[in-house]
């Protein structure tokens, strides 16, 4: 716990001060306090199909974080289970220290799904009064339809909406409690661009108030540029977890490209047995004269490279994109579940 | 140290319950929300109004056109009175049933039901809420019939008759708002409709509430006589004949509502595990 390891007369000063002090207070420490959300060996069958093989994770406050993942990796089933709405064969799933019912209960979860209608035949007014009624504290309705987008919509009736109308709808559903965590399903999967653009200004802003968050998509565009964190899932399982910067690092190793001058004049083999032993190297593409290293360490290739005496012009250190890099993580887990 | 951190431990917690008031939030007001919101819906929903209203109504005058106004015995109920009764009760059962059944299977495959478990209110509320507006809606239905027997027709009872066919009967229809629940949740959105007019159709016709009892024969009647449907009307026909309705009446629409409540109970149980 945060407490122990503060200084016992920050400590005891601490104690009398608000509630928001403290936990700003856990906010701010890099060892943060216990998870908001564990999940411990979560697994989902469906007859003999396992749809989710074991997933262990740990969501702390302030989060935002993608459950990135192809179609049918098991993401809705993983948000099912966190939501309470899917019973998992077997693991514990832990909201709040509690169950997810607990969480939704007490307005601390609030959650968004892909799909699923609301309350037909009533209209956006009333339904959010609605569900508005149901929270201890409610978000003031003005500041819900603004943070939703639904202004002037309040008369349309539910059922009578766009997708991307709907969608806004069930994110102002999921957040009229004002949740510590939002679990949202492929929220944008509905949606024009536009709305998209908007949809993720409206997360954006709820984030911002320190909110959690947690959403799933197959979008990775969606995932690099909101996400703090990113979990990429494939055939049911957990492949990577961490910011973009690190998946980057761990996957998209970078290649080191230039021109040899020299080409027409060295004997080529020897170039190449050079070319392969500076460090880092680990694999070596010639086109002509043009030379693309692989490289585990850019930094210390250029700096080899540099320091040598062959002749090289237009340099360039470029990285995997991380595009590249899930694609092909998700191939290799492909390839290994067959 | 240790007795520090577990002060600091129980008041971060409490004031934590504290800023996202985490008392249990008012039980009434999140139930009166659900409610409120059903209401306003079932009144824009044009199979209730039409199901509900128009054709119990509809039935009345034509069945009363044609059989009303013959010669009845003496110290029996003139046709006029006896339709009258008949689809009252009718047209309750049909708002009960209709409010429930076929709404809760589609809005299960629909997903409104799995969005409001995202909510906080508990499943057993949202049930009761809706069973309340079933029988909210079933009381206009019940009334425009025996407005129409009054307008059209001149029925006239007493006042302390009226008020006894109107909450007797009211009241006698409730077991149908339960059943409701258990079809929608025993059915599908496909069958659910079908299912449920099929079995009011049954029930309505056995219970002698397509043909006057009196001329039904014994083994039918003895089969009516088991009949939730039969009692609701029971109860309205002898008011208006002068009579006390029978005990058999109360009794036998207790069990059929506890049956009905364990047929649901089981059938949401049920639903809830398949996962």
């Amino acid at each position: 716990m945060t407490a122990v390891m503060l200084p016992p007369t920050a400590k005891t000063a601490k104690i009398t001060k608000t509630t928001e002090t403290i936990m700003n207070h856990q906010r701010e420490n890099a060892e943060p306090a216990e998870p908001i959300v564990r999940l411990r060996g979560l697994v989902k069958t469906y007859g003999t199909v396992q749809a989710v093989k074991g997933i262990d994770l740990d969501i702390h406050r302030g989060e935002t974080i993608a459950l990135l993942g192809p179609n049918g990796a098991g993401k809705s089933t993983t948000i099912g289970m966190l939501l309470g709405l899917i019973e998992p064969t077997a693991g514990t799933i832990e909201v709040f220290g509690g169950s997810p019912a607990e969480a939704i209960r007490h307005s601390r979860m609030g959650a968004m799904l892909q799909e699923g209608k609301l309350m037909p035949g009533v209209h956006v007014g009333e339904f959010l009064d609605f569900v508005r009624g149901l929270h201890p504290a409610p978000l003031p309705k003005e500041q819900l339809l603004e943070l939703a987008g639904l202004r002037g919509l309040e008369n349309r009736r539910v059922d009578r909406l766009s997708g991307g109308q709907t969608q806004r709808v069930r994110f102002a559903m999921a957040i009229a409690g004002e949740p510590e965590l939002l679990v949202l399903d492929e929220p944008t999967a509905a949606m024009d661009v536009e709305a998209r653009r908007e949809f993720w200004a409206s997360m954006h802003a709820y984030a911002e108030q320190g909110h959690t968050i947690l959403f799933a998509t197959h979008y990775l565009e969606e995932a690099e540029t909101f996400a703090s964190r990113l979990v990429i899932i494939a055939s049911g399982r957990i492949l990577e977890d961490g910011t973009v910067q690190e998946i980057q690092q761990r996957y998209g190793e970078p290649r080191v490209a230039f021109t040899r001058l020299d080409a027409g004049s060295v004997d080529n083999a020897a170039a190449a047995r050079w070319l392969e032993q500076l460090p880092g190297v680990f694999q070596r593409d010639m086109q002509g004269e043009r030379v693309i290293l692989h490289t585990r360490d850019a930094d210390a290739t250029v700096r080899a490279l540099v320091s040598s005496n062959i002749p090289w012009r237009a340099l360039e250190v470029k990285s995997n994109d991380l595009e590249e890099t899930f694609i092909n993580l998700v191939h290799r887990e492909k390839e290994a579940a067959k | 140290m240790t007795t520090i951190t577990a002060t600091q431990t129980a008041q971060t917690a409490q004031a934590m319950n504290e800023l996202h008031g985490r008392k249990a939030s008012g039980a009434m007001n999140d139930f009166k929300g659900y409610a409120g919101a059903e209401l306003r819906r079932t009144l824009r929903d044009p199979l209730y109004l039409f199901l509900g209203i128009v054709v119990p109504i509809g039935f009345y005058l034509l069945f009363s056109g044609l059989f009303g106004s013959s010669p009845h015995a003496p110290g029996t109920l003139s046709g006029n009175v006896e339709i009258m009764i008949a689809m009252a009760v009718y047209g309750g059962i049909w708002a009960c049933l209709v409010a429930t059944g076929p709404r809760i299977a589609n809005e299960r495959s629909n997903g409104w039901v799995r969005n409001l478990q995202l909510l906080p209110i508990s499943p057993w509320k949202v049930l009761i809420g809706r069973a309340l507006v079933a029988i909210l809606f079933a009381l206009p239905a019940m009334l425009l019939v025996y407005a129409t027997g009054v307008i059209v027709h001149g029925v006239s009872l007493s006042f302390g008759e009226w008020v006894a066919i109107i909450l007797s009967m009211w009241v006698g229809v409730w077991p149908f708002a339960i059943f409701g629940i258990a079809l929608g949740y025993v059915t599908n959105e496909t069958t659910a409709f079908g299912v449920t007019y099929g079995l009011y159709m049954v029930l309505t016709a056995a219970g002698g509430l397509w043909v006057p009892p009196a001329i039904l024969p014994s083994t039918m009647l003895s089969i009516a006589k088991t009949l939730p449907t039969y009692h609701a009307a029971d109860l309205g026909w002898r008011i208006a004949n002068g009579q006390a309705p029978e005990l058999a009446s109360p009794i036998v629409l207790v069990i059929w509502a506890v049956a009905f409540l364990v047929l649901a109970a089981l059938f949401v149980r049920r639903a809830a595990k398949v996962r």
